[in-house]
This record gives C-alpha cells, structure tokens and sequence, in this order.
C-alpha cells in the first residue's frame, strides 16, 4: 500500500511537455495578418456620423494636419468637434469654418514659433519640421454622396483662411 | 557502433521557442495597437497660384492647359488658353465612361511628357464620389496598360506610369 502512494507521486513529479505548436501556428497567421495591415501614417481619424469615405486606387498615406469632415447631413466639423453646418447656395465663404480655421491657424503658428525658440534636440527638430511641412496642409473628409458645392465651399473657406494644401481623405483598396 | 551515436543524438534535439514567443508576443500588442482597420489614402490638391508672367518670360510653346469640364452626364477635354473640347466623354451604364478618359489621357501625354497637371471644372452638382474617380483616372496609367515611353522636350526618353498627378480645381479664390 505505502509503495503504491510513493509510486504515485513519483508521476506527478515528471516535467510536464506541453505541445505548442498548434499556438505558434496562430500566433503566425496572426502576425501575419497584422504586418497586413500596418500603416505607417501619422494620420489618426475619427470619421463623424453619416459619412461614407469615397474608394480610389491611391496609395498616398495621409499625414496628420487640420481636419475638415463634413457628414452626409451636411454637419461640419473641425479636428473632431462639430462647429455648424453648411447650407447650399449663398455666399461661397463658410463663415463658421472660416473663424475656427483662423483660430487653427493662429494656435499652429504659435506652436511652431515655440518649438522654434527650443528646437535644440533631434526630437524638437523634427516636431517642428513636421509641424511646417503640414501646417499649410488641411484633410478633408467628406461624405461621398454630397455635391461638388460643398467642396467647393469648403476648399474655398479653407484657402483663405490659410490652409492652400487640400488633401482629400478616401478609402483605399478599391 | 555509428546507428548508436546517431540515435542519442536525435534524442537531444529540442529548441527552446520561449525567448521567441515572447519576441513574438510583443510584436503582436505593438502591430494591434497601430493596426489601421479601414485602409485610409489621401489624393492631394493645392489652390492654383496666380502669377503675372513678363512678355520676356513668355512660353515658347504654348501651354498645354489641359482642362477637364465635368458636367452631370459627360466630360469634355479640353486643351489650349482658347480651351478647344478635343474630345466629349459620354456616360456609360449611368457613370462616366473613365476607360475612354483614361485612354485620351494616355495618348495626351505621350505628346506632352512633361505636363503633370490637369484643371478640373466640375459643375456644381457632380457627386464628390465620381469627382474622386475622375481624379484616379487622371493620375496614373491603369494596371494591366504598358508604360508611356515618349520624348521630353530636351529630347530625353522618359517612361512613366503617371499621368497628370496636379490636379487643381479651377476658379476656388
């Protein structure tokens, strides 16, 4: 009786061998999928509600500047915060967009000119370069059902303002 | 005696996958947490800029100007300061027919290599969706075409796949 339970425990002692290869293997396809689906941009979105990126066949990565999106609705919004709406028809200039992209403008600017003033490590350099090379530049995200007078107005209000740079945000993989 | 050592050597062969997975492991959480689900592109366009040009620094050749009027069921393309419509692009199955633009596209800049910009006039109420393929058939030679091989005006051979990769919008300021 007493060989027996000594026995016993003797087995449970053994180093345990589990087989892992079957995780490897997911982990694998895993890795793989996502090395698929990387992206290098700088750009990060939040799409508003009712909006439906139009597909193209670019492959230009979006860099991160001002955002300009506009919802199906018409609803207007600047980096994330909803600012009014666009009507059709009238004056061509969008006078709400055009105050808060001024106010954009004038906070970049700032921004640049503080980054100036410390620009002495590699880190602060290239901030500030990225900072100049996209400080003229404004995305626009825009519903793909809306009529060309939108982006017409919105193109126009952003130009005077002081974002000349139009780059328009669509869905790629088509 | 050599079927021995053989064998005891098979016995040993077990790498240690440990330091790998965690390699591995880490590798996953960074790609999950900069994985970009919905593939996300830009198609870039400036604001024309205006100069006043001297009668000294005129162009000995004039200007290509090419110019894509897009009206809600054709496309005309037009080219020259006096904006002569070279060619009328109908619908086709209710969207524009963009192989056909495509293909004057390809055979405008096989005479004008060098030209890389367009001027899109699109009437107010043109969808932005049919706006965005118009600008991708503008932009480059469709898969599956054979590069455009032509001489620049220096009389240089040059072979590219992009068209007229400037678009710019006309009569924005």
């Amino acid at each position: 009786m007493r060989k027996k339970r000594f026995n016993t425990r003797r087995n449970t002692d053994k180093e345990l061998d589990v087989d892992i290869t079957s995780l490897l293997d997911i982990l694998v396809i895993l890795l793989v999928f996502l090395l698929k689906s990387y992206n290098a941009s700088d750009l990060t979105l939040e799409t508003a509600k009712n909006i439906t990126l139009p597909n193209s066949k670019s492959e230009e990565l979006g860099n991160m500047a001002a955002i300009v999106q506009v919802s199906s609705d018409k609803a207007l919004w600047l980096n994330n915060t909803k600012i009014g709406n666009v009507s059709l028809g009238g004056d061509e200039k969008i006078e709400i967009l055009f105050e808060a992209l001024s106010k954009e403008a004038k906070l970049q600017d700032e921004k640049i000119k503080e980054l100036q003033g410390r620009a002495v490590a590699n880190v602060d350099k290239a901030a500030l370069a990225a900072r100049k090379s996209s400080r003229k530049k404004v995305n626009i995200v825009m519903d793909q059902a809306l009529p060309y007078e939108v982006l017409r107005k919105v193109m126009h209000t952003s130009a005077l303002a002081g974002f000349p740079e139009f780059k328009f945000i669509v869905q790629g993989n088509f | 005696m050599a079927f021995r050592a053989k064998k005891k050597k098979k016995a040993n062969c077990k790498p240690n996958v440990i330091p790998i997975l965690d390699a591995v492991f880490i590798f996953i959480f960074f790609l999950l947490m900069s994985a970009q689900f919905l593939e996300i592109y830009q198609i870039g366009s400036d604001a024309p800029a205006v100069q006043t040009i001297s009668e000294d620094n005129k162009d000995k050749r004039p200007p290509l100007n090419l110019t894509l009027v897009v009206q809600k069921n054709q496309i005309l393309v037009q080219t020259g300061l006096e904006g002569v419509t070279r060619k009328t692009i109908g619908l086709k199955d209710g969207n524009y027919d963009l192989k056909l633009l495509n293909s004057e596209l390809m055979a405008i800049k096989k005479t004008n290599v060098g030209e890389n910009s367009v001027i899109i006039k699109p009437d107010s109420k043109v969808e932005y969706k049919k706006l965005i393929y118009i600008m991708d058939s503008c932009r480059e030679v469709p898969n599956g075409a054979a590069a455009i091989v032509a001489k620049n005006e220096k009389g240089k051979t040059i072979e590219t796949r992009s068209l007229f990769e400037q678009v710019i919008f006309e009569t924005l300021i």
